[in-house]
């Protein structure tokens, strides 16, 4: 059989209708164009701005540098820069921004600790407030008097609690035998705790953390596994790898809503005062609101916005606060400003210096005035 | 004719074969798409230069298969770092390859990107051992080892019968 025929054979039902019309392209090439002259302008003012947050902070011998106005880059201002190590998760909790470095996952030389630090900031100041050795992980969460992350560690996967008032460390295995913990959510005196690995839902004791009961997202325990968890405080929601969010009764653990998103593999990414919910697909660039029920409805899809028109564009990190919804995209690498009530893209900012490396997932947090991101080793504060 | 009119003839007159070509060099029919029409959008960037070269189809291939590939490079580090953080591995399942490779869609994601790439470049489009080599940028000697490989894997997958003919010989009428 000719080789060349049978591929022109597999290629037949090829057709150009997945293809845009010229006029099309031609404005995309434009498009690019003009973007592309911008990013080059405006990611040039950001590296000034930056380097000379930085020199200062170095010539200052202290960690984060003073307060500095800078030039105003498409309506986000630098405000300052913190110098932190490694890379990790930051979130804001408490009336604190948190910032972890993982140490590249490395246990200590005793092996019995993670290597990593949880920094905790003074948002208003950019003060370094307590440096916690040890604490270290993702999918963090603030609730019940702690600071939860699900921390995978040399062979440590184990939930890690940190007391918000005595910073003492303590670390739960959840699940025998061991397996990463992927976030948790706390409803009152009930720590749910989201296990991939086996497909299921704790619920544990936030005192004894002792299990209360086990929840299958699907009918057997590899059928759906959860991706994410969220709360309002009352109502928990679980997105899962086939696309699934499933509202449950934070207290009892019962089912009161569900739906599919037009997506796979969704992580909720954060519920808003109005009651929106979002979320994203892990590979997708396209982020969809979740309208929950008040009263007892039903959960609804609402709308969906993709974040660039590049095929290839993720998203890295999405943050609530400071008036807007902020996310950070890779390819391109940009801060993205979304209007919550118009659910419109309403600012682009480069994230010039952004190594896929080490700074992805990109670590975002937001208070409620400025948007603080890390870059390589600096926790950069923006002001809109 | 203007630049405008010009580009727009030349995107309607080459797209499909080049959708064909591309299609078969990724192996997948969306993502070829998707980097073909980036492609097409930076040939219209720079249409006064790109529209004088000897073939501006050939710019346009070779640009969409840069994206293609910066696109693999780019999401096997950031999906596989999102994926370590979000979620582990999933295992897959052996039993479903050992199916697909009876296909030869599959057998031809088997090859590696450049050899599936000159396969596709020499079988299908028809260029010869030297045009193949000017548009990968490689000795005409790495496009016969490739050529020759890349038919390897698929005889071992697919068969004696998908056979073709050898590289250093070239099919009927076509110059090496």
């Amino acid at each position: 059989m000719n080789l060349a025929d049978l591929m022109n054979e597999l290629a037949d039902d090829v057709d150009t209708r997945s293809m845009p019309d010229p006029d099309r392209v031609r404005r995309i090439g434009d498009e690019v164009r003009r973007r592309h002259r911008s990013r080059l302008a405006v990611g040039a003012a950001v590296v000034v701005a930056v380097a000379v947050s930085a020199a200062a902070a170095l010539a200052a011998r202290d960690p984060r540098s003073a307060p500095e106005p800078v030039r105003p880059v498409e309506g986000v201002r630098v405000v300052r820069t913190v110098d932190i190590p490694g890379s990790g998760a930051a979130f804001v909790g408490d009336g604190s921004l948190w910032v972890v470095d993982m140490a590249g996952g490395r246990l200590t030389d005793d092996r019995t600790a993670p290597a990593g630090d949880l920094y905790q900031l003074d948002p208003e100041s950019g003060e370094v407030l307590d440096r916690i050795p040890g604490a270290v992980g993702g999918w963090p969460a603030v609730g019940g008097g702690a600071v939860w992350l699900s921390t995978a560690a040399g062979d440590l996967d184990v939930l890690t609690r940190v007391d918000l008032t005595t910073h003492e460390v303590t670390r739960i295995s959840t699940s025998h035998p061991r397996t990463l913990p992927h976030g948790v959510a706390v409803v009152g005196d009930t720590l749910w705790v989201a296990s991939y690995g086996t497909g299921e839902l704790l619920l544990m004791d936030t005192d004894s953390f002792a299990v209360r009961r086990r929840i299958h997202l699907g009918g057997q325990p590899s059928d759906q596994a959860p991706q994410g968890l969220v709360t309002d405080g009352s109502s928990v929601w679980v997105s899962d790898d086939k696309g699934v969010v499933t509202r449950f009764d934070g207290a009892t653990g019962t089912v009161t809503s569900r739906l599919e998103l037009p997506a796979h593999e969704v992580r909720l990414d954060g519920i808003d005062a109005r009651g929106i919910l979002y979320a994203n697909a892990v590979r997708g660039n396209t982020v969809f609101e979740i309208v929950t029920g008040a009263g007892g409805a039903p959960d609804e899809i609402g709308r969906e916005l993709p974040l660039t028109p590049e095929v290839d564009s993720m998203l890295g990190g999405l943050t609530l606060g400071a008036g807007a919804m902020w996310v950070a995209t890779l390819n391109p690498d940009d801060l993205v400003r979304v209007d919550a009530e118009s659910f419109e893209v309403t600012g682009r900012t480069p994230l010039a210096g952004l190594d896929h490396e080490s700074n992805v997932p990109v670590a975002i947090a937001a208070t409620h005035d400025a948007v603080w991101v890390r870059i390589d080793g600096k926790v950069v504060e923006l002001a809109p | 004719m203007g630049d405008q009119a010009a580009f727009d003839e030349f995107y309607i007159g080459t797209r499909l074969n080049l959708l064909r070509q591309l299609t078969m060099m990724t192996g997948d029919r969306e993502q070829a798409a998707d980097v073909l029409q980036e492609a097409y959008a930076r040939a219209w960037q720079r249409w006064r230069r790109v529209s004088r070269l000897s073939d501006p189809a050939a710019w346009v291939r070779t640009v969409a298969w840069r994206v293609a590939i910066s696109q693999h490079r780019r999401s096997l580090v950031a999906s596989d770092r999102l994926r370590r953080y979000f979620a582990p591995e999933v295992t897959a399942d052996p039993t479903s390859v050992s199916d697909r490779a009876l296909d030869l869609r599959a057998a031809l994601q088997l090859l590696s990107p450049e050899h599936r790439r000159a396969l596709v470049l020499y079988e299908m489009c028809g260029l010869s051992i030297a045009q193949v080599a000017a548009e990968t940028d490689v000795a005409e000697g790495t496009v016969k080892s490739r050529l020759a490989r890349a038919r390897t894997a698929l005889v071992a997958v697919l068969g004696p019968q998908y056979d073709a003919v050898p590289a250093d010989v070239g099919p009927e009428g076509r110059p090496l």
